[in-house]
Parts: C-alpha cells; structure tokens; sequence
C-alpha cells in the first residue's frame, strides 16, 4: 500500500476535549471560519505548505476540499482583512510538536503520537 | 492599534469605531493574550508592459515599454479578546500617470456575535474592501487575481470608488451539506478621489469634483463543498454628486450608479471555467444646460478558461468586451470630444503562469485589443491621437509572505 493511499490524521491538543468531528466542521475549522472549540476556546490551526504531498492529501481524502480551495479562502481572509490564515509549519515533526504544545491547537499527521489526541472524522 | 486606526480619517463614525473598539480591548472581563494570535502578511508584484499603440500604467507604447505597475501591501491582524479581531493593511501602488500613492487599504474592528460550527455572523466596522464580483476585495492582490491585470468589469476608471467602505459591513456564513452561503452588506461612504471617473463622466478635465455620498453594496455567494463550484451575486448603488469650480460650464450634478455582477466558476479536471457579467445603470442629472440629463446602461463581460499543466505552471484565456453605452456598442452616434472607439473595448487574452514557489509567480500575457473604452485618461491625454486596435505584451512577478 502506498503512503499516499492511507488517509492521514486529523490530530488535536490534549486540552481539547472531544473525539470526533463532522468533516463539516473539520472543513469549517480548515477554512477559518469556526474560531471557537465548542466549550468556546479559541482554535489554533496548523497546516503544511501547499505543496507538501500530505496536505494535499489531508485536503482532498480527510476533509473532501481542493487544496486550491483553502489557498483561496486563506488569501481572501488576510489580503481583505475579513479573517486570518492557519500557521505553517514546514515538516510533519514539527507540525506533532506544535499540536502538541499549543493549547486548542489542531492539525494533521500520518500517524499521531502520545503526544497529540487523535481525533475521528465522520 | 487604535492609533493605527486613526489615521483613515477624521469622520466621525469611524471615531465611534475606534473608540468602542479601544474600550473593548480594556475590558477587564476578557483575558489579554494578543501575541499568541498576531498576523502579518504582506505581497509585493511589478509589473511590465509594452503596447503596439496607446499608454497603459506609463509609456508602453515607448520603445521599451513601461515597468509603471508597483503594488504592495502589508497587513496585521491580531484578536484581543475572543470573537474580536482588529485587522488592518496599508498599501503602496504606483499605476503609471493615474496615481501614485500609500493609502489605509482597510483598518477594521471585526466582532462575530454569532459562530458556531454552522454558522458565523458579524459586524465589521471601519474601513471594510468592497466585496464585489469574484475579484474586487483583493484587486490590488497579485496572488488573488487570475491575470496580471483584471478583466474590464473591473473597470480602472472607478477603481478608487470601489475599492473601500468607510462605515459598517454585515456578514453572515453559512455551512450547508453541500457547500457554504455567504453574505455580505456594506453601507457607507465609498473612496474619493475621483478625477479619472469624472473626466470618463464630462469627457474632460472641468473645474468642479466629485464627492460620493453615501452608498451601500452587497454580495451572496455559494461555494461547493469541494471549491470547484463558485457562484456569485453582487449589488451595489453609489451616489455622487458634481461640485462646480470657478467658472464651470456644469450646475451641482447628481451621479447615480445602479450595479449588478453575475458571477461563475467551476472546474473540470485540469480545466477550470470561469465568467462574470456586469450591467451597470448610469443616472447624470442636474448638471445644466451643457450636459443634459442622460441614462446610459453600461455592459461588461468576460469568459476566461484556465489549464493547469502541472502544479505549477497554468495556462489561460481569456475574451473580455465593455460597452460604456449598450445602446451605442460600436460608437456610432457621436460622443463629444471623444473618438468612437473611446465607446467600446473588446479583446482577446493569452497567458502563462509559472509558480516556482507558494511565494513566488511569475506570469506573461498578450492581449489584441479593439476599442479605447479601457484606456486611462493620466495616461493618454490626447485620446484623438490613439489607435483602435492595439496589442499587449505584458510580464508581471509578484511576491507574497
């Protein structure tokens, strides 16, 4: 089985505190839309670079959006001042420890650790 | 912040903005932890052209050609308290004799009063982009644009109109199963400086001015749940009015614009369709015995396709007409003091684009135009002295953070 046909994960900060999640509001927090966990603390989102083969793979197989979608959304936000862009980090390890250490951070990863909450898409 | 803010202007609702703004952000009631969610962003793109006739952003016409297209911007955005967020990006943009100039591009108090996971709602107040058509809110934008330089709907001539609002934006969001709603409304006062429109509305260079007064637009718009659908709606209607200088031929006019853009995209494979449609009623009244009460109904469209080769370079083309009159499209009956084709502009588009980085891109396009309606007047004083058909050759490399 290639790398690219298993789904990726969709990780949380051990502060959030649920387990699954609509791909609607995945895709929600994604786009930048939904702010708040639902106990009304802030989201912190974490993506790799656009080009990064697991982004578009968490993009299209996870949350059922073009990658292109996102760019689009996130250019609009901070160029007309109506929203922000999640945080970009450069490597999968990196993107693990910020989930991590930031609290309501989310994020995604091919395989999670102890570290990070997994959290189900459905 | 708030300092920040006051640099947009002196009126006074904009001060009732900052004001509640800054005793928001002093309310003891929240926790203050605004550096954890501060933003800057920034873009920067210069631009090329060489025409065959005709000036377009300089001297394209000259042997060279003209780099006279600078755009940048730099932008903050930062949430003092949960649900308010504070945002604002100032912006240099040299456009080759029309302007040159740094201006507040937007400087807003963002408060959402309603967000859960379906559904956002919320009030911007300050100076807020125009959301109009596909492309207006980030037209300055490069990176945003799906050409160097935007299709005629878009029209330069009432670019500084267009670009803003100082006043209050209502907006709603909302997530369905197969896509999102999108709403905005915006109410207040639109930009100023308004010569190129008035010399496009008086055929020249009167002594009075244009002042706007207030205005209010508004947008819906759909998006699949996947992006490849996109469909638009915008409305707006703006009313200005003409002060008379020392010794004018024109009364105290009344302009009134009526507008509406029809919006579509979607994306087949490797192909993307993209088309928008605009009609735009004009209403000159009161301007006196030397400009007679007229309505002219404008018409502008587009239909660009666009391939992907690979993940980074793109193809495109693009048919693009405006008709500044849709009862005189090829200039027929007579316009004082312009040429027919000053009625019309019609052309064709090819380009590449090549996005070496997700910070980089560099794009060239040629463009066989028909007619003059597009032409800035800064940059062509003379409009007897320019050429119906004309050619385009431009290059544009931008740069985002």
């Amino acid at each position: 089985m290639s790398p690219l046909s298993q789904a990726a994960e969709l990780i949380a900060n051990p502060s959030v505190s649920i387990d699954s999640l609509s791909a609607s509001s995945a895709r929600n927090i994604f786009t930048m839309r939904s702010k708040n966990w639902p106990d009304g603390s802030p989201i912190k989102v974490f993506v790799l670079h656009d080009e990064n083969p697991l982004h578009k793979q968490f993009s299209k197989t996870n949350l059922h959006v073009f990658p292109y979608k996102l760019r689009r959304i996130w250019d609009r936000n901070i160029y007309s001042g109506t929203g922000n862009a999640p945080t970009t980090v450069d490597t999968e390890e990196e993107m693990i420890e910020a989930v991590a250490t930031h609290p309501g951070a989310i994020g995604y990863a091919n395989k999670g650790n102890d570290y990070v909450r997994i959290i189900n898409i459905y | 912040m708030c300092v920040l803010l006051t640099f947009i202007n002196h009126r006074r609702w904009v001060l009732a903005a900052i004001i509640s703004s800054c005793l928001i952000g002093i309310s003891p009631a929240y926790s203050f932890e605004p550096l954890d969610d501060f933003q800057i962003h920034g873009f920067a793109s210069q631009g090329y052209f060489l025409t065959s006739a005709n000036n377009t952003y300089g001297e394209s016409s000259k042997q060279r050609g003209t780099l006279g297209l600078t755009e940048t911007g730099i932008n903050i955005s930062f949430t003092p308290v949960n649900n308010i967020r504070l945002a604002a990006q100032g912006v240099y943009r040299h456009a080759g004799e029309v302007s040159e100039e740094a201006r507040i591009d937007y400087a807003l108090l963002d408060w959402t009063f309603i967000n859960n996971q379906s559904l956002q709602m919320g009030l911007r107040l300050g100076r807020i982009k125009n959301p109009f058509g596909f492309y207006n809110e980030t037209r300055d934008v490069a990176f945003t644009r799906p050409s160097i330089t935007l299709p005629s709907i878009y029209y330069e001539r009432s670019r500084n109109l267009v670009l803003s609002t100082d006043g209050a934006q209502f907006y709603a969001d909302k997530a369905l199963s197969i896509g999102n709603i999108s709403f905005q409304f915006n109410f207040g006062e639109l930009g100023d400086d308004l010569k190129e429109l008035e010399i496009a509305i008086l055929t020249f260079d009167a002594p009075g001015h244009l002042e706007n007064k207030p205005s209010y637009l508004g947008k819906i718009g759909y998006e699949s749940t996947s992006g490849a659908t996109r469909l638009a709606f915008s409305y707006g209607n703006a009313d200005m009015e003409y002060k008379p200088g020392q010794g004018d031929f024109f009364d105290s006019g009344d302009v009134n614009f009526k507008q509406f853009i029809l919006s579509a995209q979607h994306r087949f494979g490797h192909i993307t369709l993209t088309g928008e449609y605009l009609r735009q009623e004009n209403i000159f009244e009161n301007f006196g015995l030397f400009y007679p009460d007229v309505s002219p109904t404008t018409e502008s469209y587009y239909l660009q396709g666009d391939y992907q080769f690979s993940s980074r370079i793109k193809g495109y083309a693009r048919y693009d007409a405006l008709f500044l009159d849709k009862n005189n499209r090829d200039g027929k009956k007579s316009i004082p003091n312009l040429p027919r084709s000053a009625a019309f502009a019609k052309s064709y588009m090819l380009g590449l684009q090549w996005v070496p980085s997700h910070q980089w891109q560099l794009q060239a396009e040629y463009h066989r135009v028909n007619g003059i309606a597009s032409l800035s007047f800064a940059d062509n004083p003379d409009l007897f002295a320019t050429k119906q058909h004309w050619n385009v050759f431009s290059l544009q490399l931008s740069y985002r953070f």
